[in-house]
């Protein structure tokens, strides 16, 4: 952050002027109608799949729980390319017209080339954020207030806005912070889509107008508006209101009302085919289609598939050791540590652009000294060390995704009676053994679901990867990008698809995990 | 055994500008049986937590067998105090077997000597047959045998336990305290028990400290406790009363039906007692009927399982009285004679 400060005070004044005369205010406007129209959209679609998931009974009703979940292994990006091929012109949608012979209702068809697709876009793939968190403050959380609310003859909609809602506010406002968040940090679908927002602006400012120092400065921008949506959270929390809760994929229905409806099966299902169906489909015709016509395509997506699922791996495995142990230490210390992990949040607030310009220029940095000392020692020629290797990917993982790994930690500390930590330290334990021997056993599922939720953000995240990824390294996020930004959307699906096949693993196995320790 | 080997010395706890403790003195002589007792809030669990060096007095000394465990400038930390702590919930370790959790304590002994000393206990606790099973099988008396058992291990000199057996029913919870105060008798382990249990309290106390918003304000013995409470709030805190309100002459004594009864502070501060408002306290098992005495008419009567309580009426200008007794044979509208030996009054002013 102090890098990217120091670096926005220096900007060249000719690129700065022209950024900000022609387009600093439709980058930030465009960036508030992102943050809102996903917020209000995400919010319609999460609450309403929750409420009904959890208070309805309808057919299949637990394959289409699980099914929208699926939809946070999609990245946003491939999500983006799909509805683009089916509503631009020549695309699906239109060919089907013609089909019809409806050509004249062409012109209906929506793009989602614009603000409202770009939301649509986004708010399909994030709802499930907001859906799973709600979902679990209705059925958990305010499960036996909304069961003696019903008991006493209280109808579902008043169920709904006078109990489930305002019980459920602390962990909705979570997840919602978490969307807006994940909204304003986006670069994949609103550089694809051609919206010009705030992340789109640094990238342009940065590669488009080469001036570092201009996009450090819009870079600020992003940061304070995820500084306003952080602290909207705690504005919008009263004091007395718990803490909110991580997700939860296991079942725990109320069985308040038990005949099956009709109504929220359409509803269910029609979310169930715009987020995951019409994506999933679209990916596997894109992907077969060309595979079909040429099996030695996918050779191409080895090597990529290789150094993702590394990454993935040393980044998950990295950040959930260090959640783990700030939590340990916050845990025993208390406190001033409090400020490290609010602190730590604003990291997932900022886009992977930002991370990546502040993350370049201090190692750049810390190489120059480097090379300063090897001098000294007459090693000379070495080039950049830290810079040129995946370690610096890692490091702006580290910052961008600490915070997802302490959700699920910080969220098991707290079911740990404190108690137990005493008890251990009264018998002689030391702090050592009491992580090892007390702290890990008895949350290891929880570190193993942060390891698996970083892993699966690892998996998908796009800019940071692209801007800071050593020469010649492609990950298949990268390749997707690369080819979508060639028009080329058949070839661009295949990694994608390889994404969300690789992403729905571990979604897979948190469910489990929650089921079996009944998290 | 007469020798102090505990001593608190002017104990202040705060935290931010609340006071949870203020001047807490009081000492303990080894194998001696001390209750702290008091309402929700008071400080009890904080002047344990402070005892096994859980919490950092803000001034304030805590002396133990001669050596300062807690100062200005020492504090020796919770493990190296050889005083054991001993919860009220079950804070057993959850992924380790019974034999593992009490283990746990002599984990720097090698294995072989580790082994006979678990197996001992598991014995003398009746814990041979769950050594293999998980917390979560176990019942409610077993836990509590389990954590004794896993603090006992590490050869305690003192025993701190916060309220051990609220948490079972009232039978266990008694056949389980007898048991552990008969053992902590026999190894000669000082205990400082916290409690809101007023007969567990006085049935097991060698020595009862009454405390109420963080300050003793009765330290003494169970039965001096009882019969010569400090001020009202401990005469009512340890037992129910039926309270009267009354006027004291010049002589300093209070008229009760039951015959006039003297106010202790009246020697001290005449003339201050003179001006304040008094009541007497009875309670309700200081009462019984008699051939003699004070004419009452029965007015309510219900069965409590081991005695009756009955509600009289004295008189009309008179609060109606609560009895306990064990006599069953006095009917409602009855009238009857009450008789109280009047020592057992208690007069306090306001």
């Amino acid at each position: 952050m102090t890098t990217i400060w120091f670096k926005a005070s220096s900007v060249d004044n000719e690129v700065w002027n022209h950024i900000y005369e022609n387009f600093f205010l439709k980058f930030s406007l465009n960036t508030i109608k992102l943050i809102f129209g996903v917020s209000v959209v995400t919010l319609l679609l999460g609450l309403s799949a929750a409420w009904l998931t959890v208070f309805y009974d309808f057919y299949f009703k637990k394959l289409f729980s699980y099914l929208l979940i699926i939809p946070i292994a999609i990245p946003p990006y491939a999500v983006a390319y799909c509805y683009a091929d089916l509503t631009d012109k020549g695309g699906i949608l239109f060919i089907f017209l013609e089909f019809l012979n409806l050509e004249q209702f062409q012109y209906l068809l929506p793009s989602v080339r614009s603000i409202q697709g770009a939301i649509f876009v986004l708010s399909i793939t994030l709802f499930p954020y907001v859906y799973l968190i709600a979902k679990f403050s209705f059925a958990n959380n305010s499960r036996k207030i909304i069961e003696a609310a019903a008991n006493l003859g209280v109808n579902r909609v008043r169920l709904f806005f006078k109990c489930a809602l305002p019980l459920g506010k602390p962990a909705i406002i979570a997840g919602l912070v978490l969307v807006m968040m994940e909204a304003m940090s986006d670069f994949g679908v609103v550089h694809y889509l051609g919206i010009d927002s705030l992340s789109v602006g640094i990238y342009k400012a940065w590669f488009g107008l080469g001036d570092f120092n201009s996009a450090a400065r819009l870079a600020t921008i992003l940061f304070i508006l995820a500084f306003i949506v952080l602290s909207t959270e705690s504005l919008l929390k009263n004091k007395n209101e718990g803490k909110a809760f991580s997700f939860d994929l296991s079942e725990q229905d109320i069985k308040i009302f038990s005949e099956k409806h009709t109504l929220p099966f359409i509803i269910i299902l029609c979310f169930t085919v715009i987020t995951l169906l019409i994506p999933l489909a679209w990916l596997i015709y894109s992907s077969l289609s060309l595979i079909i016509s040429d099996i030695n395509v996918i050779e191409h997506f080895y090597k990529a598939s290789f150094n993702s699922i590394m990454l993935a791996f040393l980044g998950g495995l990295l950040i959930t050791i260090v959640a783990a142990i700030i939590c340990f230490t916050q845990r025993l210390f208390g406190g001033p540590l409090n400020f490290l992990i609010n602190f730590a949040k604003i990291g997932y607030a900022s886009p992977g652009i930002v991370i990546a310009i502040g993350v370049i220029t201090t190692i750049i940095y810390l190489d120059k000294k480097i090379i300063q000392l090897l001098k000294v020692i007459n090693i000379e020629n070495v080039g950049l060390i830290i810079s040129s290797s995946f370690f610096i990917l890692l490091f702006a993982y580290l910052i961008r995704f600490l915070a997802v790994a302490f959700n699920p930690i910080e969220a098991a500390y707290q079911k740990v009676n404190k108690k137990i930590d005493f008890a251990a330290i009264n018998l002689g334990a030391k702090s050592s053994i009491l992580f090892f021997k007390i702290h890990i056993p008895m949350l290891y599922s929880s570190f193993i679901i942060a390891f698996l939720f970083v892993f699966i953000d690892i998996l998908k995240e796009l800019p940071a990867t692209l801007i800071l990824r050593p020469f010649n390294f492609n990950t298949l996020s990268i390749l997707t990008f690369e080819y979508a930004s060639s028009e080329q959307l058949k070839m661009a699906a295949i990694p994608s698809l390889f994404i969300m096949f690789f992403a729905i693993f571990p979604l897979v196995l948190i469910h489990f995990i929650f089921k079996v320790k009944k998290i | 055994m007469n020798r102090n080997f505990l001593e608190l010395k002017d104990i202040c706890y705060k935290v931010g500008q609340k006071s949870i403790l203020a001047n807490i003195t009081f000492s303990l002589k080894k194998g001696e049986i001390l209750t702290i007792v008091g309402p929700s809030g008071s400080g009890k669990s904080s002047i344990l937590k402070a005892l096994a060096g859980l919490i950092k007095p803000s001034s304030g000394s805590i002396i133990f067998l001669n050596k300062v465990l807690s100062s200005k400038n020492v504090l020796i930390p919770t493990g190296e105090r050889k005083i054991g702590l001993m919860f009220q919930e079950d804070v057993l370790f959850p992924h380790y077997s019974v034999y593992e959790n009490i283990e746990f304590g002599i984990l720097d002994k090698d294995k072989r000597t580790r082994k006979k000393i678990v197996l001992k206990l598991l014995s003398v606790f009746k814990l041979d047959h769950v050594a293999e099973l998980y917390p979560d099988k176990l019942s409610g008396g077993e836990k509590q045998r389990v954590a004794l058992a896993r603090i006992l291990i590490t050869k305690p000199k003192i025993l701190l336990m916060d309220e051990p057996f609220s948490n079972l029913d009232f039978n266990l919870g008694k056949e389980i305290s007898e048991f552990t105060i008969k053992l902590l008798k026999e190894n000669q382990i000082s205990v400082i028990f916290v409690t809101h249990d007023i007969k567990s309290a006085f049935r097991v106390s060698d020595k009862m400290l009454i405390i109420k918003n963080g300050k003793i304000i009765q330290n003494d013995a169970p039965e001096n406790i009882y019969n010569k409470p400090a001020n009202q709030f401990i005469a009512e805190f340890v037992g129910e009363t039926n309270k009267v309100e009354a006027k004291i002459n010049r002589s300093g004594e209070i008229s009760t039906p039951f015959g006039k009864v003297n106010c202790l502070e009246y020697n001290n501060q005449q003339q201050v007692c003179i001006n304040k408002k008094h009541f007497f306290l009875i309670r309700p098992e200081d009462v019984s009927f008699g051939k003699n005495g004070v004419k009452c008419k029965v007015l309510e009567k219900s069965f409590l399982g081991d005695m009756w309580e009955y509600k009289v009426l004295i008189k009309k200008t008179f609060p109606i009285l609560k009895i306990r007794t064990s006599k069953s044979n006095i009917k409602i509208n009855d009238f009857a004679r009450l008789n109280i030996n009047t020592k057992k009054i208690l007069v306090f002013s306001k």
